[in-house]
């Protein structure tokens, strides 16, 4: 017996952190106790033991996709019940401007070619659709990208422009983000994808900044694609062109 | 003296990116996500070292990241995100395991009867020599009972009264599974230790 109390009702006390008033006293008893000593130091040693040598497998990447893919379902589909206006309008602008830039990048001009990569890209964002992050703060749509491409995305900032939010799509056979932004009231779309074969040879250039700009149009919605740092960029918008150089200079300049 | 800080450490830290800070407490769908990436490691080792079984430790991590989202609204403190996770999955383990009747709950003792036991002197000789992977079958061979609260408290550091929470039993409880399944170990290692002639395993 030490400190006003046995070994049992002091170990319990340090162990349970109650009673508090009684802490004091189980300290003072296992510090004068070399069997409590001898029991704690026993018990720390087994339980870091156990910590180092435990092995922790990592998770199969397959896991990280299909519970993200899972998540995006689900999160996708309920915003799209609260807030279908806005996606409708997002999304077959989407849709149409990733039909206009299949066609554009996919290397070679075969017909038949640009018609399977445009079909089997629609089916792709068809399929990608769901994974999507309504946000307007950069920090949060950077944070969403990371991991879902393998390659650092630029958020512009845009006087008089905002944030909607983001999503990752397929293109030209690869993962691009699509960042969809709002100028004036009036939406657009940025992606931002690798520079692997992809062909702008054949668009249509401008200068601009010291930039040279492809751009393109299609079904009303106009589009400037260009590259920089092994990254191809296009901005598509319902605005005729000189508006959309506009917008696409602010991006340019921050990317 | 008093063991490993693991009765009061909190670990279940805030981050700026577990939560968005938007007021009402409600994770975005980003941050959401984020924090679960940043958790599936821990999760998904928890998850296999509960289940044993790759398959299933990917469906209840996969099942358990559902519920969380389903149930994102109760979280109450996003400070406790990571406690949360866990105690969903560690839930969801105990409910999959009383379907499949595989184990048998433990039968649990007085928490004083457990702190009567005295040291042994096996510590010099077997903490050093002791091999990984006898760590390793020496966990797979406790009772699920007691191989989630050891997990739990000693290698995710959850504090004591957190992972009471998880398993759903009393602090009490928790403790007295702790210290008994320690002492499993202990003698588990020890036949292994005696099995390659290090020796160790006499009481003081």
């Amino acid at each position: 017996m030490t400190g006003g109390m046995n070994c049992i009702q002091a170990r319990r006390i340090l162990i349970l952190h109650e009673p508090l008033d009684d802490m004091e006293p189980a300290t003072e008893h296992v510090s004068g106790c070399a069997d409590c000593l001898a029991f704690f130091q026993q018990e720390e040693k087994t339980a870091r033991l156990t910590q180092n040598a435990a092995s922790r497998p990592a998770p199969p990447a397959s896991l990280r996709e299909s519970i993200l893919s899972r998540l995006s379902h689900i999160s996708g589909r309920k915003r799209l019940i609260g807030r279908r206006t806005a996606y409708a309008l997002t999304g077959s602008l989407a849709a149409a401007a990733l039909v206009v830039i299949s066609l554009l990048l996919w290397p070679g001009s075969d017909e038949h070619k640009s018609v399977v990569a445009a079909l089997t890209q629609h089916h792709a964002m068809t399929v990608h659709a769901p994974d999507r992050i309504q946000s307007g703060s950069d920090e949060e749509v950077r944070g969403w990208l990371r991991g879902r491409v393998d390659f650092s995305v630029v958020v512009p900032h845009l006087d008089g422009g905002r944030l909607r939010g983001a999503a990752i799509s397929v293109m030209a056979g690869r993962r691009a983000a699509v960042l969809n932004m709002e100028l004036d009231g009036v939406s657009a779309t940025v992606y931002v994808l690798k520079d692997e074969r992809v062909d702008l040879s054949g668009l249509p250039t401008v200068e601009r900044k010291g930039n040279i700009l492809c751009t393109a149009g299609n079904h009303g919605c106009n589009l400037v694609v260009w590259k920089r740092a092994g990254l191809v960029y296009a901005v598509v918008a319902d605005l005729d062109l000189p508006k959309l150089m506009a917008f696409v200079d602010a991006v340019a300049d921050q990317v | 003296m008093r063991e490993r800080n693991k009765f009061s450490k909190d670990t279940g830290e805030v981050r700026r990116d577990d939560f968005c800070g938007e007021g009402d407490g409600a994770l975005t769908t980003g941050t959401f996500e984020s924090a679960l990436v940043r958790h599936l490691p821990a999760l998904y080792a928890t998850a296999l070292r509960l289940a044993g079984r790759r398959e299933d430790a990917e469906d209840m991590v996969q099942e358990s990241a559902m519920k969380a989202w389903e149930k994102r609204g109760q979280l109450r403190h996003p400070a406790a995100l990571r406690s949360w996770l866990f105690t969903i999955l560690v839930r969801h383990f105990y409910d999959r395991m009383r379907k499949k009747m595989r184990e048998p709950s433990v039968v649990d003792v007085e928490l004083d009867s457990v702190l009567s036991d005295r040291a042994t002197q096996m510590e010099a000789t077997i903490f050093d020599a002791v091999l990984d992977e006898e760590v390793d079958r020496a966990l797979a061979g406790l009772n699920p009972d007691f191989r989630a609260v050891v997990w739990l408290i000693d290698v995710e550091e959850f504090p004591l009264r957190d992972a009471a929470a998880m398993l759903g039993c009393s602090v009490g409880t928790a403790a007295s599974r702790l210290f008994r399944a320690r002492a499993m170990l202990r003698e588990e290692l020890a036949a292994y230790a005696q099995h390659r002639n290090i020796g160790g395993g006499e009481s003081r």
